[in-house]
């Protein structure tokens, strides 16, 4: 078989069909104005699932749902197997790009892969993203047997909706959902979207990534005293507002230290929020990023240290509290290995990047091996309705995954000779 | 980690993120189990298809600096100095130097056989490694070490891949100390296919 020097013109009918199915997918859950909603656990999450089933079923694979609401299509019988996906809920008024680009590209490389010696299966995890419930990667999790029912029981959304009467409303029971995601996976891919600027600023068609960084979120609920703005001399004040100013400059400072480290402090709540009383209380969340675990905690830690000083000066009281906890994870090397020879043999630019963001791959690496490629996205928008990137770009991160699977498989049948 | 879960008020900052050895030592085995085995289409020297990439650890801050607290825990006690002859292992030599205190014999590239940095006749070293095989290059080492005056105890290192390097030293007189074996790694989750 002959290799072209660039992919474009061999993947024009891919690109074309990807791009139909992406236009497709943006109308379950589509709004006008271009933006898509399709929560966790909702009907339109399902409709999603029920037309990428169709897909999958008109290719010839068998398609099942588990209790947790995860799609899985079998292209080709066999174990070990191959698996290949992302999900496809997204956040309110997310993009089209988000999650869906990575499955309707897993069905491509599944459709044109080709006999292999393992089996060849593409998944759509439900309920990825964190925005309904809180808690990310809820589909992957359950399916690698990562969350336990105390902790599933706890999850409700903003309207008070738990996450287990949410799911029984559109038919699914996660609390059931067997543990399947383990030793029979001789490897994940995933597609994606960068949801950051690195490939488009080195003008970088694919990104391989080599660890996927956690996060820390912290809330400090800051107590000072409300007193009167006109009445109470400066000295005499306890501000919870001036600590948190602080507080949040303390964040920033703290992540500056480390290249590796990201803060943010994204939420406050003010009390009583009122021009004319000095802030009584305030809350704040703190979220902390780092591809190693143990930076991540050191950053965190550093913040609270910070926060506690700041308090003890000011005469305000500090609670904090850990909200949640996701170590990163590095990702297997010798897939990526494989992943590099094809885009050097392809002469295709590729860039090696950490992803700041979770995503499946980093739930699903806890079980097996997991390889996860990145293709670029306009000015780096995600999680916005003018996401955007090319069904071009998604035909190519696929026609590299066929090429990979297909050399891994030979690979892996000789390791077992 | 045990603290996943877990809400609490107003307790002393730093302490919920302290990390117990074991939880350091398992999420180095994991980061070094999930991505440093690297599958290779040509047969290696050994034919093994399965290679173990050091530079994973060592060319990582995070990585290298769990990886020295960990080793930090298995320099025997009467050890003096650290050596270090490979320019890779000189980078967890230097992060194991700060975790430890104890200074370092660096071998001298303009003179070979010959260490840079202080020492006497008898001086109690330890040799740094980051992978030993078959033991052949830490032996090297510690002969060098010995002709040039010092006493080498032991080899510290990252990985034994259970190769007869334990064996090929012993029969020297000295010892090998491993963070991990190659049987720890295998035994870890999202491991390379066997
Ligand atoms: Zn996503």
């Amino acid at each position: 078989m002959s290799i072209p020097a660039t992919g474009t013109p061999s993947l024009a009918p891919t690109a074309q069909r990807v791009g139909e199915r992406l236009s497709e997918l943006a109308r379950i859950g589509g709004e006008t104005g271009g933006g898509v909603t399709r929560l966790a656990y909702t009907e339109t999450e399902r409709d999603a699932h029920r037309r990428f089933c169709a897909w999958a079923n008109a290719a010839g694979a068998s398609c099942n749902t588990d209790p947790a609401g995860n799609s899985v299509a079998v292209f080709q019988e066999g174990t070990p197997y191959f698996l290949i996906g992302s999900h496809l809920d997204t956040v309110v008024h997310g993009g089209r790009y988000d999650g869906a680009a990575g499955v309707v590209g897993a069905l491509e490389t599944a459709e044109a892969i080709g006999p292999v010696h393992l089996g060849v299966r593409v998944v759509a995890f439900a309920a990825e993203e964190g925005a309904r419930f809180g808690r990310p990667t809820l589909g992957s999790s359950l399916a690698a047997g990562l969350l336990d029912g105390d902790a599933l029981a706890k999850l409700r959304d903003a309207r008070g909706t738990t996450l287990l009467s949410a799911a029984s409303s559109v038919g699914l029971d996660p609390a059931q959902t067997p543990s399947w995601l383990g030793d029979d996976v001789a490897c994940y891919f995933e597609l994606h979207i960068e949801q950051g600027r690195q490939l488009e600023a080195g003008s970088a068609r694919i990104g391989l990534v080599d660890a996927i960084a956690g996060s820390v979120r912290l809330q400090l609920d800051l107590r000072g005293r409300a007193d009167h703005s006109g009445a109470t001399p400066m000295r005499a004040r306890a501000d919870a507002l001036a600590a948190a100013s602080e507080c949040v400059l303390a964040v920033e400072d703290t992540a500056r230290r480390n290249r590796s480290t990201v803060a943010t402090v994204g939420r406050m709540h003010i009390n009583p929020n009122n021009v004319t009383t000095i802030p009584g209380q305030v809350t704040l969340t703190v979220d902390v990023r780092d591809v190693d675990p143990d930076l991540q905690r050191r950053a965190a830690g550093l913040v609270l240290e910070a926060a506690t000083k700041i308090a003890v000066r000011r005469g305000v009281r500090l609670a904090p509290e850990v909200l949640s906890l996701q170590p990163p994870v590095v990702l297997s090397a010798w897939p990526r290995a494989i992943l590099y020879d094809e885009c050097r043999a392809r002469g295709v630019a590729f860039r090696v990047l950490p992803s700041g963001a979770g995503h499946d791959a980093a739930v699903v690496a806890r079980r097996a091996p997991a390889a996860m490629l990145f293709i670029p996205c306009v000015d780096g928008v995600s999680h916005a309705p003018n996401e955007q990137a090319s069904p071009g770009d998604i035909a190519l991160a696929s026609d590299l995954l066929c090429r990979a699977i297909r050399r891994t498989d030979e690979l892996l049948l000789a390791a077992r000779r | 980690m045990a603290m996943g879960g877990r809400r609490r008020r107003g307790t002393l900052p730093a302490e919920p993120f302290t990390p117990t050895r074991e939880e350091l030592r398992a999420e180095l085995a994991g980061d070094l189990s999930r991505g440093g085995y690297v599958l290779r289409g040509g047969d290696g020297p050994s034919g093994d298809r399965r290679y173990f990439d050091k530079f994973l650890v060592l060319c990582r801050p995070g990585l290298l600096t769990r990886a020295a607290r960990l080793l930090a825990g298995i320099v025997s006690d009467e050890c003096e100095r650290l050596a270090v002859t490979g320019v890779p292992s000189t980078a967890l030599a230097t992060a194991l130097a700060q975790e430890t205190g104890l200074a370092l014999l660096l071998a001298d590239d303009t003179h070979p056989g010959r260490f840079g940095g202080d020492f006497s006749a008898g001086t109690r070293v330890a040799l740094v490694e980051d992978v030993v095989f078959t033991g052949g290059t830490a032996l090297a080492g510690t002969r060098a070490l010995r002709a040039a005056g010092a006493e080498p105890l032991d080899v510290v290192c990252l990985l034994d891949r259970q190769s007869g390097g334990a064996q090929l030293l012993a029969g020297d007189g000295v010892g090998l100390r491993a963070l991990f074996t190659e049987t720890d790694l295998l035994a870890q989750p999202g491991q390379p296919p066997r």
